[in-house]
């Protein structure tokens, strides 16, 4: 009987280490992926299982963790910060890479958001899809996820108003009227460097924002 | 459109961005006491990823209890079975096999889980598994120095047995198929302490036609 399986030269003799890069996870026989809950995943981050730099978000009952962010995305960031927390109207509060609970089983990181009422009412619970009046995410590397399973899992989840900072083409998508029911957003807009978005909560319109105020370039 | 989520399949990680977390034996054995993972050992960590074992079928599950049967009935001389419970072969990988022949008694592995230098054999089950996945899995035995790994074919009613590993080779350097009718060597630190019946161990396999 041969002794040798063609499979054997492809691992390593070493056992591996957690840091190296992640390619093709191998999966362990005859078993499945764990699905954690959003409860499992936040008591783990009360619990110090992950280090305290650790980005890390929940999808579909999996932990993943954000790769390393661009220079335009970082630059993008400052500018949106800054044109937005001036124009956050009283009973909003703007949270930055929080994790929000959008189904049992996912907990992103969006890169913005803008929560109702003051940060101190969520000591103590994590906001849920009825706290949030937008999410922000900036896209270049993520941009099909973020047009796209992300899309459909914030519009389940009925958030009102989703923008996409996409760094690829210089432009920013408004979503907006989320169809829960069939994971889609009614309203589609995308605005380039020349337009203005409309920042709307609760249906109401609090300011226009320039869209070069967000997106990279003088 | 994305739908990467949607297109991976069932068995694969998959992740809306970035990369999956990958979580060390520590990790895991925390997440495990403190009950953020289910006791009782259907979860189990490879490469840092946390996996969940399916339930058993009907014949796993009696053969497997058969097998158990046959270990506890032997003189291990200083080793015992631990049936279906972690241990920890490398910094991110925690399998729960079968059994696993363990030195010692287990009173000794109160405050710490066994890793590859307490253990003598793993056995685990073959039935559906993957031959890839296998492999692997056998690689990494081999690689950590585990002396002897038997696969138990359902399906061949055979069982695969493995031995001496070649560490920086990753692979068992010696492998021998014994079917029912024959005895497999139990060895362990060098010694033969016990001769296994093959029928014995797969005796409710052969009597359950159809399963």
């Amino acid at each position: 009987m041969s002794t040798v399986d063609p499979t054997l030269l492809e691992t390593p003799g070493a056992v591996s280490r957690p840091d190296r890069p992640s390619v093709e996870p191998v999966s362990s026989p005859n078993d499945r992926p764990y699905r954690f809950t959003a409860d499992d995943f936040y008591r783990m981050i009360d619990r110090d299982i992950f280090p305290d730099e650790a980005r890390v978000g929940l999808w579909e009952g999996q932990v993943y963790e954000e790769m390393g962010k661009k220079q335009a995305h970082s630059l993008s960031w400052s500018k949106l910060n800054a044109a937005l927390l001036p124009r956050v109207p009283p009973g909003w509060c703007l949270w930055a890479e929080c994790s929000i609970t959008i189904s049992p089983d996912k907990a992103p990181l969006p890169d913005m958001v803008i929560l109702r009422g003051v940060a101190d009412d969520y000591d103590g619970r994590r906001p849920v899809a009825g706290d949030i009046g937008l999410v922000i995410e900036l896209a270049d590397s993520s941009l099909k996820i973020d047009t796209g399973a992300k899309l459909v899992a914030y519009a389940r989840a009925g958030i009102a108003v989703y923008w996409v900072l996409n760094l690829k083409d210089n432009v920013v998508h408004v979503y907006a009227d989320p169809v829960p029911a069939e994971g889609r957003y009614a309203s589609t807009t995308t605005i380039g460097r020349d337009g203005s978005i409309p920042f709307v909560l609760d249906g109401v319109q609090v300011a226009l924002i320039p869209a070069s105020a967000l997106l990279p370039g003088r | 459109m994305s739908t990467s989520v949607e297109q991976s399949p069932d068995r694969a990680f998959s992740c809306v961005e970035g990369s999956p977390y990958r979580f060390s034996t520590d990790d895991f054995y925390r997440m495990v006491d403190l009950g953020i993972l289910p006791k009782g050992n259907r979860a189990s960590l490879w490469d840092g990823l946390v996996y969940e074992k399916p339930p058993k079928s009907t014949a796993h599950a009696a053969v497997g209890s058969a097998l158990l049967m046959t270990f506890l009935r032997a003189d291990l001389q200083g080793w015992f079975p631990s049936f279906d419970n972690s241990i920890t072969i490398g910094p991110d990988r925690s399998p729960a096999p079968e059994i696993a022949v363990i030195r010692g008694v287990p009173r000794d592995y109160l405050e710490r889980r066994p890793d590859a230098a307490d253990a003598g054999l793993l056995v685990e089950m073959n039935d559906e598994i993957i031959k890839n996945d296998i492999a692997r899995k056998r690689a990494a035995y081999a690689s950590v120095g585990i002396p002897a790994y038997w696969a138990l074919d359902l399906d061949r009613s055979a069982i695969d047995v493995y031995t001496d590993p070649i560490p920086s080779e990753g692979r068992y350097a010696s492998v021998a198929t014994f079917a029912p009718g024959e005895s497999i060597p139990l060895i362990l630190d060098g010694r033969t302490v016990a001769r296994f019946s093959v029928a014995e161990s797969l005796v409710l396999r052969q009597h359950s036609p159809g399963n």
